[in-house]
């Protein structure tokens, strides 16, 4: 694959490469610093500090309850999360349960799916005329809108990730360190206490903080099941959309934002320590999943009761599209679809199209990026790295109302054009597109760009002869991964969304909001195959063949 | 041999285990394995990488589910039990220590699992520690020893638990050669003054030969032999042990029984006589000769004549490559025995030792 670099034009030296850097520079700082630095100036005020919004909303007892509810949702999610996720790794890796493929892909489902589903989905089973509750139990409840319900919708919607994470994390352990507490007399369980979860241990708290993140950006969730239990996510919302009082609204997006900052500065100062010093000389060995009869049938029954909630999530919002008037009257119908494509074709076919340039233009940037911060010696090239990074830290809601706010005057006016959505896109996927790049890059061999530049080809040659080509299937990995995220958002579009771009997760929510339910689970039931279309269509396509390229790069 | 009191004899019986992978045919690694340890003993597998050693050792810790078989240690079958009640000790080839815990946590894991008293944790820990040279090393992270410091702690782990057998699986392949050669004299020395029963695996012959009571030589999921290190080498079952064990110059022969317990063989023309070996081949058959059991003479006289071809220096040794009679022949001498330096292309008689002479029935095929 590796194209020859001989006859590559040293067309841009160094100044080129500090030409790049200044330009990326310019972008974060027109993208990221000027609108947060924006929302900050009205949450702080023109003149006294005491009487800036933020203080008064710090005042405000009804403010602080909602961070008070905030937080308590969020630790509430970090530890149910981590356990479920962390018990569903376990029982992946180290236990022989069968169909393993099948719990896989049901437990990564929510990934995929706007997290306003599982609001969706519940509703319809668990609600006021929820087919379980008052269909099944003939109840008239209204027990999942607070706490419960929330924390149950988002443990649905992020648990996913938490997974993924704690999967790595065991499939990262070297089997032969259990292997050896067992020959030394530990039982399973004994060898998860003292050696499996210790080692880990970076890994739970990775977990919890992520999922701790999350929860503070949820906006779909708390919006539709929030009832008596208002977290900040929404009550921004409601300032904003509600009562129109922007410097309340900048004030609590600002009081939401230290938080989640605090929690991503921990994930960081973990990552850092993520692993323990090098012991022993080989490579880590892969477990092999094992197990008695018993562990094998109590990891089924986890296994396959998480899929089943899945599994009835996904197959109610099918049964809401698909029926006249869900829970009420099941006759069976297409007309919801009718309606989806007559008034929202425009959504989906603006939602699709801003999403692959908001994907293509996120890992482009980040690999530049990438490239700048790990290929050069320039001065000042961290920065670059922290900055793109940034956007981790910052809620999505936070992000949209800033970049409303921001956009919304001179100099730079967006609102209503597709810029704005793309741009929001862009920069909440653009800490993603930087680290996919990042993995391409190291995927090349170092050597390999020296030897290119000793055949005479200059850094811009280099990137474009010998990295790019390289790096291509694993930057497709990471627009798939972008297009996902963009799609999927609510918090950060929001705000941004108009009248002339609108977006697919908004118009759930407006439907919702309504009372169209079937209309809602049928948009919601094409968005999500076009997102699978796009993840399993392609790799298919494109062929992620990278994995022969690093044997011979390595 | 210094037989503690603890040590138990292993025995295997008919052990099989095939991996079936997701896709694609099943693989046999072992088949019908059967080997038998004494109390004490210290055994070697010796095989080259994908023969089974490593899948029986890991169906012996029970780390793996075996297929058929039996296994016993000190008489009770343990085959069906969770390995952690086999008290079955292994020392990894990565030496898997618990990079979290210190040295001495490490050591003192088998205990803790137990909940021993304090008191008897510290001084099982501290004479394990001792007993590897490690005394005083007890507060650091596995992370600040060296490569052969941390293969000790392994091995004082295991020395805590007091296991009825210890397993090795390479233990010393990640270490560089000079410190090999001193932690295999340490490790056989240990294992003699504790005299557990022990099961080391290696595909390195030297190690081997310098540390067992007996080898087994594997071959495809099969024991191809089981023998003292010196029947290996000096008499091998097959052309495979020969060359897994060491340099075999295999040729043509002839050999015929003869008065007064004797045996003729004819070898490339040249004419040997040595006492007959109960149960060798008569007739047509290879003659295997080690190249340190060749001599090398001037032309004339008794022998095979042929011509050096190739000279090899090898420091403390040399090896001739001679052409005789169409077959390439190895003769290796050590490489100060010679006042005038033989030069490639000379004409030499290779005179084979005679009771050196081990003959093989024809390969098959």
């Amino acid at each position: 694959m590796a194209a020859g670099a001989a006859g590559g034009q040293a067309s841009a030296g160094g100044s080129g490469a500090l030409a790049l850097q200044l330009a990326l520079g310019a972008f974060l700082l027109l993208a990221i610093a000027w609108p947060m630095a924006d929302l900050l100036r009205r949450a702080l005020g023109d003149g006294d500090l005491a009487a800036s919004p933020l203080a008064t909303a710090l005042r405000d007892p009804f403010a602080r309850r909602v961070l008070w509810n905030t937080l308590l949702l969020g630790a509430a999610l970090a530890v149910v999360g981590t356990i479920l996720a962390t018990a569903c790794a376990y029982a992946m890796t180290r236990i022989d349960v069968p169909w393993k493929p099948l719990w896989h892909f049901l437990a990564l489902l929510p990934t995929i799916s706007p997290p306003i589903l599982m609001a969706l989905g519940l509703v319809l089973l668990y609600g006021r005329r929820g087919i379980v509750t008052s269909g099944l139990l003939g109840m008239k409840t209204t027990a999942l809108y607070g706490f419960w319900g929330l924390l149950v919708a988002q443990a649905i919607s992020y648990f996913p990730f938490a997974y993924l994470l704690m999967l790595n994390q065991f499939r990262g352990l070297d089997a032969s360190t259990e292997e050896a507490a067992r020959t030394l007399g530990a039982s399973s369980w004994q060898v998860l206490r003292t050696v499996s979860l210790p080692l880990m241990a970076p890994g739970l708290a990775a977990s919890a903080l992520l999922l701790f993140g999350y929860s503070f950006a949820d906006l779909g969730n708390p919006l539709l099941l929030g009832g008596d239990f208002p977290v900040m996510s929404a009550q921004i919302y409601m300032a904003i959309i509600g009562m129109y009082d922007v410097p309340q609204g900048a004030a609590l997006a600002i009081l939401l934002l230290l938080p989640a900052a605090l929690m991503f500065a921990a994930h960081k100062a973990i990552g850092a320590r993520m692993t323990f010093a090098g012991v022993g000389a080989r490579g880590a060995a892969a477990a092999r999943p094992r197990g008695s009869r018993r562990a094998r049938v109590a990891a089924l029954c986890l296994l396959g009761g998480v899929g089943a909630i899945i599994t009835l999530q996904y197959a109610t919002i099918l049964a809401g599209a698909f029926t006249q008037l869900f829970g009420i009257n099941h006759a069976p119908t297409l007309r919801h679809f009718e309606a989806v494509l007559a008034r929202q074709r425009g959504a989906l076919l603006d939602t699709f199209v801003l999403g692959v340039a908001a994907a293509a233009l996120s890992v482009a940037i980040g690999l530049l990026i990438a490239w700048v911060a790990a290929r050069t010696r320039l001065r000042g090239r961290w920065l670059l790295d922290a900055v793109a990074a940034a956007p981790l830290a910052i809620p999505g809601t936070v992000i949209g109302l800033a970049f409303a706010l921001a956009f919304n005057e001179r100099p730079l006016v967006l609102t209503g054009t597709a810029a704005i959505v793309v741009l929001a896109f862009v920069v909440r996927s653009l800490p993603y597109g930087v680290r996919s790049g990042v993995a391409a890059l190291d995927q090349v061999h170092r050597s390999l760009d020296e030897a290119s530049t000793t055949m005479g080809a200059g850094p811009a040659a280099t990137f474009r002869r010998i990295l790019l080509p390289l790096v291509r299937p694993a930057l497709l990995a990471g627009m798939v991964f972008a297009f996902t995220r963009s799609v999927t958002t609510l918090s950060a579009v929001i705000f941004v969304v108009s009248p002339h771009w609108s977006l697919v997760t908004p118009a759930i929510l407006s439907q919702m909001d309504r009372g169209d339910v079937g209309e809602a689970a049928a948009l919601s039931v094409l968005v999500v195959l076009m997102v699978l279309a796009v993840v399993h269509g392609v790799p298919r396509l494109f062929g992620p063949d990278w994995r022969g390229v690093r044997g011979a790069g390595g | 041999m210094m037989v503690g009191s603890t040590a138990k004899a292993l025995r295997i019986a008919g052990l099989s285990k095939a991996y079936a992978p997701a896709r694609g045919r099943a693989v046999q690694a072992v088949r019908d394995f059967a080997l038998e340890l004494a109390p004490g003993e210290f055994v070697t597998l010796l095989g080259p990488s994908g023969c089974g050693k490593t899948t029986v050792l890991r169906c012996l810790a029970g780390l793996e589910d075996l297929d058929a078989g039996e296994i016993s240690i000190g008489g009770a079958r343990i085959e069906a039990l969770a390995p952690h009640r086999r008290r079955i000790g292994l020392v990894f080839q990565s030496y898997a220590l618990f990079p979290h815990l210190s040295v001495f946590e490490n050591a003192a894991y088998s205990l803790r699992l137990r909940r021993a008293p304090e008191a008897e944790v510290r001084g099982a820990v501290d004479a394990a520690l001792a007993a590897v040279d490690l005394a005083g090393l007890g507060a650091r992270m596995p992370g600040e020893l060296s490569g052969g410091q941390q293969q000790r702690v392994a091995v004082a782990r295991q020395l805590v638990m007091k296991p009825d057998l210890l397993l090795f699986d390479e233990p010393l392949s990640n270490l560089d050669a000079r410190l090999r050669v001193q932690v295999r004299a340490e490790l056989r020395r240990l294992q003699r003054a504790l005299g557990i029963t022990a099961l080391y695996l290696t595909h390195d012959q030297d190690e081997a030969m310098s540390l067992s009571d007996r080898i087994a030589v594997m071959r495809a999921g099969r024991i191809e032999q089981v023998g003292t290190p010196r029947e290996v080498y000096a008499r091998p079952a097959s052309l495979f042990v020969a060359g897994f064990v060491g340099k075999a110059n295999a040729l043509p022969a002839h050999a015929a029984a003869c008065p007064g317990g004797t045996t003729a063989i004819s070898i490339l023309g040249h004419a040997a006589r040595r006492a007959t070996i109960a149960g060798e081949p008569a007739g047509a058959c290879i003659a295997l000769l080690r190249p340190e059991a060749i001599r090398l003479a001037g032309p004339g006289g008794d022998g095979i004549d042929g011509a050096i071809e190739e000279i090899e220096y090898l420091g403390d040794r040399i090896e001739y490559r001679v052409r005789a009679g169409g077959a390439l022949v190895a003769v290796v001498e050590p490489a100060l025995l010679r006042a005038v330096a033989l030069a490639e292309g000379a004409r030499v008689r290779l005179a084979p030792v005679a009771e050196a002479i081990h003959l093989l029935p024809p390969e098959p095929g």
